[in-house]
């Protein structure tokens, strides 16, 4: 089981046991817990899984682009350079596809432009066939691009710094909601018995619950720049 | 009415079907309100059909200008990928013709048609006018700043000095960019911290309705 399968579990489980504390019925408390565990399965958690493998592989991009161009401007091999660039790449990435072992240098690093599927590396793909046809200093012609590629990847840092720091804080403020939705039934515990049967309280307690996990999906959706569905569910491209 | 046709015609949408769209959602929930009506008679759960129109209308309402400047977005995005390559071209030693044509290969449709228009526009007119042209498609300044070092290089010939000029220049393009790119993604989960906020809003205000519904019943007893 993933760590985010174990949070998604623990989550859902919480909220399914606030909304039995506050409502006193158990078959609230459960209809909330398996909506909670339902919206994280099918919308949350894969989001999150799609944003963790984007990054990975942007950043690991990022490193293999410098690694394979110095290492080219000093070696001037395309086999030192492959080996140099991905010694340090994920297990991912070395799992990707046992053919890649039997290809030259130069069909790897034209196949891998399917893995790493950004602009980035098209651009590096197109600086290494200008080199390779025209050769000259490889450094100087993937200046622009090495500076982008920095650019690139000091924002998207910067930025996951700050919006863990955010998350943190919309997770804890949505945290010390629910508690006061607990507390409300232990506070005014001589107007519960009436509360409990009251259709008013237990449809707003149902919104309340709603607004949350909407909100939770939504916050998903604007941290992870896209909202994504299990990957059976996924509409195939034409 | 105009606007938002003029609106609506920038998104390739018809108006006509967005309208009945709305129509048809507005009576769903006029439905809603009067089957609630007719179950519980009037009171605060009518709110709920109500409230849920409300954000409904907003968010139906405001998505078509978002659309719009999230396209506008997505176009300056392009401008820096797409002159990012060109700096490279330019740095191997092709002339800026050339470049703008390589770079084509790697535009989506609508920029590469713009790029196609500026090129048919260098040919045709050797002035500044076909780059300043090109610019106004782009609502970053800096755009029109970069068009210039472009133009200078054709007209000056691509000597060293223009060209570090034009990579100073899309270099500073590109860091602001990068960093409203980030603001911009930062200040959308700030303002989603309200959420949490009315949440604890909306569980106050059920509890004060339940409290005073039953309050009224017991009265009603007395």
């Amino acid at each position: 089981m993933k760590k985010e399968h174990v949070i998604l579990f623990v989550s859902g489980l919480l909220l399914g046991a606030s909304a039995y504390l506050s409502s006193g019925l158990w078959y609230f408390g459960l209809g909330i817990g398996i909506i909670a565990l339902g919206c994280g399965f099918f919308w949350i958690v894969p989001s999150a899984q799609e944003f963790m493998k984007k990054s990975r592989i942007r950043h690991e991009c990022y490193l293999f682009i410098h690694g394979f161009l110095v290492t080219l401007s000093v070696c001037m091999s395309l086999e030192k350079a492959f080996e140099v660039a991905t010694q340090n790449l994920s297990k991912e990435f070395h799992e990707l596809d046992p053919t890649l072992n039997t290809m030259s240098a130069k069909e790897k690093v034209e196949y891998l432009a399917t893995y790493f599927s950004s602009d980035l590396y098209r651009m590096f793909l197109s600086i290494l066939r200008l080199y390779l046809d025209r050769g000259g200093d490889v450094l100087k012609l993937s200046g622009e691009l090495t500076a982008e590629a920095s650019r690139v990847e000091e924002t998207e840092q910067s930025y996951q710094k700050q919006a863990s720091r955010k998350l943190f804080s919309f997770a804890f403020l949505w945290a010390m909601a629910v508690i006061i939705v607990v507390f409300i039934r232990f506070g005014l515990s001589s107007f519960f018995l009436s509360m409990q049967h009251s259709l008013s309280y237990i449809g707003s307690l149902a919104v309340f619950y709603v607004f949350l996990m909407g909100s939770l999906v939504y916050y998903a959706k604007a941290h992870t720049g896209s909202l994504r569905l299990l990957p059976m569910f996924r509409r195939k491209r034409k | 009415m105009k606007n938002f046709r003029a609106l609506l015609n920038e998104l390739g949408l018809d108006w006509r079907k967005e309208l009945l769209f709305f129509g048809v959602c507005s009576l769903v929930f006029i439905a809603m309100a009067v089957l609630l009506y007719l179950w519980k008679g009037f009171g605060f759960l009518l709110l709920f059909p109500v409230l849920a129109y409300l954000v409904f209308s907003f968010y139906f309402f405001t998505r078509y200008g978002a659309s719009v400047r999230r396209k506008k977005e997505e176009l300056n995005r392009e401008f820096v990928n797409i002159f990012t390559f060109f700096g490279i071209f330019i740095t191997d030693g092709f002339t800026v013709y050339n470049a703008l044509e390589q770079v084509k290969n790697y535009a989506s449709e609508d920029f590469a048609e713009r790029l196609e228009t500026l090129l048919r526009g260098i040919d045709e007119d050797k002035s500044v006018t076909p780059f300043v042209e090109f610019a106004k498609g782009f609502e970053d300044v800096s755009v029109k700043e970069v068009m210039l070092a472009v133009y200078q290089m054709v007209d000056e010939g691509g000597g060293g000095v223009y060209i570090r000029q034009f990579q100073k220049l899309f270099g500073r393009l590109s860091d602001t960019r990068h960093r409203m790119d980030e603001t911009k993604r930062l200040s959308r989960l700030d303002t989603l911290s309200f959420l949490p906020l009315a949440g604890s809003g909306l569980a106050m205000l059920a509890l004060t309705l339940s409290i005073m519904e039953i309050m009224g019943g017991l009265m009603n007893v007395l």
